[in-house]
C-alpha cells in the first residue's frame, strides 16, 4: 500500500471541483446541493446538469431529513476503514426526494428497517469535512 | 453486417496463479483456444482485443494489450485493450462481434485476464472499491459487497427473499464448479457453511460473495460462412447487446431491484437473435453476489419480477432443471479474474453448445445465453449463442 494513503482511504483531493462549495458549505454546516434551473435539485452535486448540460450556478440547502431506503452492515472493508468495523452503511432517501449514501450512526443496526426516519449529521471523516446519517 | 461464429476458446487454470507471470497466463488461454480450432496460428488473426481492469493496480503492468502481441507475436491490424471493469470481457467479446461483422477483420482473438493474487487481499477490496464513485460512494466505505447488499436489503423489502433461498444459488454454484476442472473452489457446500460464514455486507456472508482470483480465458472469432473450416461444431454469436444507465453510483440507479441496462441489454439481445427467454436451454450469469445472479433470473426474463426465489426453491436453475444457470460454476466457485470472466462465459456456453462438458453438460443445448455486468449493476452485455446448423 502507497505510504501517502496512510491515513486516507483513497488520495481524494476533492475540493479541486466545481463543486468545492459543498465542502465549503459543510463547514458552515449546511448540507448543501446544486439545483439545474430546468430541472431541479441534482445529487451528488454537479457544476452541470446531467439531465440537459446547464449550468447550475444555485446552491440550495437540504433539510436533512429523511428515511432509510436501503440499508446494510459492513464487516468487512479496505484497510482505512477497519477501525469502524462494523459501520452501518444506508441509502437514504431525503424529504426533498434525492438518494444519498453515507455511514448511520448512533444506531443498532437490528433496530433499522427500511422507512425508519434519518437525518443528515455534518461530522469530519479522515480529517475532511463530511456527513453520516443518524436517527431522526 | 454478416454472422459471427466461435471457433475457438480457450481456459487456463483459474485459482492463485504464482506460478506464472501476466504475459504468461494471457498466452495459456490464447494457445488452448488456438488449439481448439482447426489450424488457426497466433500469426492468423487480425484483431485483437484484451479485456482486462486493473492490471496496473494488481501488477503494475500498464498495455496488456501490447504485451499480449509480443507474447503471440501477432501483428493485428484492429486492437484495443477494452475495460469495463468487471464488464471488461463481455464489452470486449462485443468490440469484436463487430470487427467481424462489419467486414475488417476476417479473424479475432479475445484475452481476458486478470492476475489480482500479486497483493495482498486487503489491498485487492481497496482496488475494486475504485470501481465505484471515490467522492460520494467508496469514501463513506462503500465496498463492492455493500452495494450489492443495499440491492438484497430493498429486494428483501420490496418481493421478499431468505438468506437462505440466497445461500442456496452459492450452494448450486459450488456443486456445478466442483465438475468443472479450472475451477478455483472444487469442494461442495451446504446452505449452512453460507449462513455460518462471517457476514461481510449484513444480509450477504463471505459465501455469498465471489472470491478474488489469477486466471485467463480466450475466444477466437471468425466470419459464419468460414466457421466449418476451423472447427467442426461453429457456435454462431446470433445476439449482442450492451446498456449503460447514466448512473454511476448506486443512489442514482432508476431501481436497486430492476435492473435497467440488464433489462434494456437484454432486450437488444434477444431481438437481434429474434428468441425469446423461453428460447434459451442455459445461462451464464454474473454472480459476483449471490443476490445478483437472483434479480439476473428476472430481468433476463427467465421468470417473472419476483419470481427469481421460487426459480431457486423448484430447482429450475439447477443443472437438469428448466434453464441450468452457471453450470460452469458461476463466479461464485469457478473465480472472478475481473477482465477474463466474460470471456469465459462465452467459452463455457460454447463448450456447452457443443456438449463438451463432461458431467456438468446440460443435455441438448442448442441455445445460450451469458450476461456480464460492471460498476453497481449500472454496466451490462448480453450475448445469446447458438449451434450453428
Ligand atoms: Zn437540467
Amino acid at each position: 500500500m502507497n505510504e501517502h494513503l496512510a491515513g486516507l482511504p483513497y488520495s481524494l483531493v476533492y475540493p479541486e471541483s466545481k463543486v468545492k462549495p459543498f465542502w465549503d458549505n459543510l463547514a458552515q454546516n449546511k448540507f448543501t446541493t446544486t439545483k439545474c434551473p430546468k430541472c431541479g435539485l441534482l445529487w451528488p452535486p454537479k457544476a452541470n446538469c446531467p439531465n440537459c448540460g446547464e449550468e447550475t450556478s444555485e446552491w440550495i440547502e437540504l433539510k436533512g431529513t429523511g428515511e432509510i431506503y436501503a440499508k446494510t452492515q459492513v464487516g468487512a472493508s479496505p484497510p482505512a476503514f477497519k477501525a469502524m468495523l462494523p459501520f452501518i452503511l444506508v441509502v437514504g432517501k431525503l424529504d426533498e426526494g434525492i438518494l444519498v449514501a453515507a455511514r448511520m450512526e448512533k444506531a443498532n443496526f437490528e433496530d433499522l428497517k427500511i422507512g425508519t426516519p434519518i437525518k443528515i449529521e455534518i461530522k469530519k471523516s479522515f480529517g475532511l469535512d463530511s456527513y453520516i446519517f443518524v436517527p431522526a | 453486417m454478416r454472422p459471427v461464429a466461435i471457433v475457438g476458446v480457450g481456459l487456463t487454470q483459474w485459482g492463485k496463479r504464482n506460478d506464472v507471470s501476466l504475459g504468461e497466463l494471457i498466452v495459456e488461454s490464447a494457445m488452448h483456444a488456438f488449439k481448439d480450432t482447426k489450424g488457426l496460428t497466433p500469426k492468423d488473426i487480425e484483431a485483437l482485443y484484451v479485456a482486462n481492469a486493473q492490471s496496473e493496480r494488481f501488477t503494475e503492468q500498464a498495455h496488456p494489450a501490447n504485451l499480449t502481441a509480443e507474447f503471440l507475436g501477432i501483428s493485428p491490424k484492429i486492437t484495443s485493450r477494452v475495460e469495463m471493469a468487471c464488464a471488461s470481457g463481455g464489452a470486449a467479446v462485443r468490440n469484436a462481434f463487430f470487427a467481424i461483422a462489419s467486414g475488417q477483420a476476417e479473424s479475432a482473438l479475445i484475452c481476458g485476464v486478470e492476475k489480482m493474487c500479486n497483493v495482498p487481499s486487503p489491498e485487492a477490496m481497496r482496488n475494486l472499491c475504485l470501481v465505484e464513485d471515490l467522492t460520494w460512494e467508496s469514501f463513506h466505505g462503500m465496498i463492492p459487497p455493500a452495494g450489492f447488499a443495499l440491492i438484497a436489503s430493498r429486494y428483501m423489502h420490496e418481493y421478499g427473499v431468505t438468506q437462505e433461498q440466497l445461500a442456496k444459488i452459492a450452494v448450486k454454484n459450488h456443486k456445478n464448479g466442483s465438475k468443472n476442472p479450472i475451477a478455483q473452489f472444487r469442494k461442495e457446500i451446504t446452505i449452512e457453511t453460507v449462513l455460518e460464514s462471517r457476514m461481510i455486507a449484513h444480509p450477504l456472508n463471505l459465501f455469498d460473495c465471489s472470491p478474488i482470483s489469477d486466471g485467463s480465458a480466450a475466444v477466437i472469432l471468425v466470419p459464419a460462412k468460414d466457421a466449418r473450416k476451423y472447427n467442426d461444431t461453429p457456435i454462431d454469436v446470433i445476439g449482442s447487446g450492451q446498456f449503460m444507465e447514466p448512473a454511476f453510483s448506486c443512489s442514482n440507479m432508476q431501481s436497486l431491484t430492476t435492473w435497467r441496462a440488464l433489462v434494456n441489454a437484454a432486450k437488444n439481445a434477444y431481438s437481434m437473435a429474434k428468441l425469446t427467454p423461453k428460447d434459451m436451454d442455459l445461462a451464464e450469469t454474473h454472480d459476483c453476489f449471490t443476490i445478483a445472479e437472483l434479480i439476473e433470473y428476472e430481468d433476463l426474463g427467465l421468470c417473472k419480477k419476483g419470481e427469481g426465489p421460487q426459480l431457486v426453491d423448484n430447482g429450475d436453475v439447477e443443472i437438469g432443471g428448466r434453464i441450468p444457470v452457471n453450470p460452469s460454476g458461476g463466479l461464485k466457485s469457478k473465480g472472478h479474474p475481473v477482465g477474463a470472466t466474460g470471456v469465459a462465459q462465452i467459452a463455457e456456453v460454447t463448450e456447452q453448445l457443443r456438449g463438451e462438458c463432461g458431467p456438468r453438460q446440460v443435455d441438448g443445448a442448442t441455445t445460450g445465453i451469458t450476461q456480464n455486468l460492471s460498476g453497481f449493476a449500472t454496466h451490462h452485455v448480453v450475448h445469446i449463442l447458438r449451434r450453428q446448423n
